[in-house]
């Protein structure tokens, strides 16, 4: 069996858990327990990965993983990121700072954007009440990366998928 | 940029022009044309070159800001396409799926705001879109299949 994974990124609450849930063709594996963290008003959190799978044929497999998205578990993101085909990073704007969550993941993740790709999604957040995406690639470009900024509703399996090609096409346009 | 100097080398005007020449041919001679005396050209014509030229390649330098992006839902998508490597132009129309019109439309805006890098025939270091590797085909076989079981449509890169 040959396997496949891309990686979900992003502050807590930003919709890792619901993408992958939108799009896996299995129940995704959560690994939430109660959320003790007062800054967010959400009732769980992902502590481990989450998982999703999509099965390409017999014998391929995407596999889906949503990292835990609180920084003192950032010793699992490098071990998720080994060998992944990209990256998608959900930033949520209704969030104090994005622009420094922004900075906290694509720090951590520079070495996968460079060698693969990434997508940044804006979530929680109506596209037309973004007046600005500018701060966000003076960032990337700060570290050199270019990347999509998009706006993303991540209940919209639609959007999701659309958040997926734009990665693909990216992947496609560097191979 | 075009400078224009009178007999003295004195500084007569200056013009920096970003966009295509060929439309501000009429306000460059009537600059030369108020000069009263003898007058030098100097540097060269930096004119856009035209991304349909065979020896001019594409390239996204900086992603385009929400309110261009969201002028048209296809956007996003043609600007992911440029973010390889340098690219023709006739190879970005068939990426895109888009006509020729539409996509001249698109690389001429995104070059105007300084999204978009047209260069001429590049140095040999440059990367350019050409003939895929095995390894490349390899990728682009499993993304194909990607593609194929999330229903989003055939590759973009050889459609």
């Amino acid at each position: 069996m040959k396997e496949y994974k891309i990686i979900i990124t992003g502050p807590m609450g930003a919709g890792k858990t619901t993408a992958i849930r939108t799009i896996s063709e299995i129940e995704p594996i959560v690994t939430d327990v109660l959320n003790n963290d007062n800054s967010i008003e959400k009732e769980t959190t992902t502590v481990g990965f989450d998982y999703g799978e999509i099965s390409l044929s017999n014998n391929e497999r995407l596999r889906l993983y949503g990292t835990p998205g609180q920084e003192r578990f950032d010793f699992m993101w490098k071990v998720l990121a080994q060998g992944a085909l990209g990256l998608i990073i959900f930033i949520d704007m209704s969030r104090p700072d994005p622009l420094e969550d922004l900075d906290l993941y694509v720090s951590n993740f520079k070495g996968l954007i460079q060698q693969t790709g990434c997508v940044i999604g804006l979530s929680k957040v109506d596209a037309c009440a973004i007046e600005t995406t500018d701060p966000f690639s003076d960032l990337l470009h700060s570290y050199q990366l270019i990347c999509p900024i998009v706006p993303v509703d991540v209940r919209e399996k639609s959007q999701v998928l659309w958040v997926l090609d734009l990665l693909i096409t990216q992947l496609e346009a560097k191979a | 940029m075009i400078i224009l100097f009178d007999e003295n080398k004195t500084l007569k005007h200056s013009y920096v022009y970003r966009a295509d020449f060929r439309q501000f041919s009429g306000n460059i001679l009537e600059a030369i044309e108020r000069c009263e005396s003898d007058f030098m050209v100097l540097g060269r014509l930096a004119t856009m070159a035209d991304p349909r030229s065979k020896c001019c390649y594409v390239k996204l330098v900086r992603w385009p800001a929400i309110a261009f992006i969201q002028k048209n839902t296809n956007y996003a998508m043609m600007a992911t396409l440029l973010m390889g490597k340098k690219m023709e132009f006739s190879k970005f129309v068939q990426s895109s799926g888009h006509d020729e019109a539409f996509c001249l439309d698109f690389i001429n805006k995104a070059h105007r705001l300084g999204y978009v890098e047209i260069s001429r025939a590049s140095l040999q270091s440059d990367k350019i879109m050409q003939q895929d590797s095995e390894q490349a085909q390899v990728k682009l076989g499993l993304f194909s299949r990607i593609r194929v079981r999330l229903g989003l449509g055939k590759t973009k890169r050889h459609p």
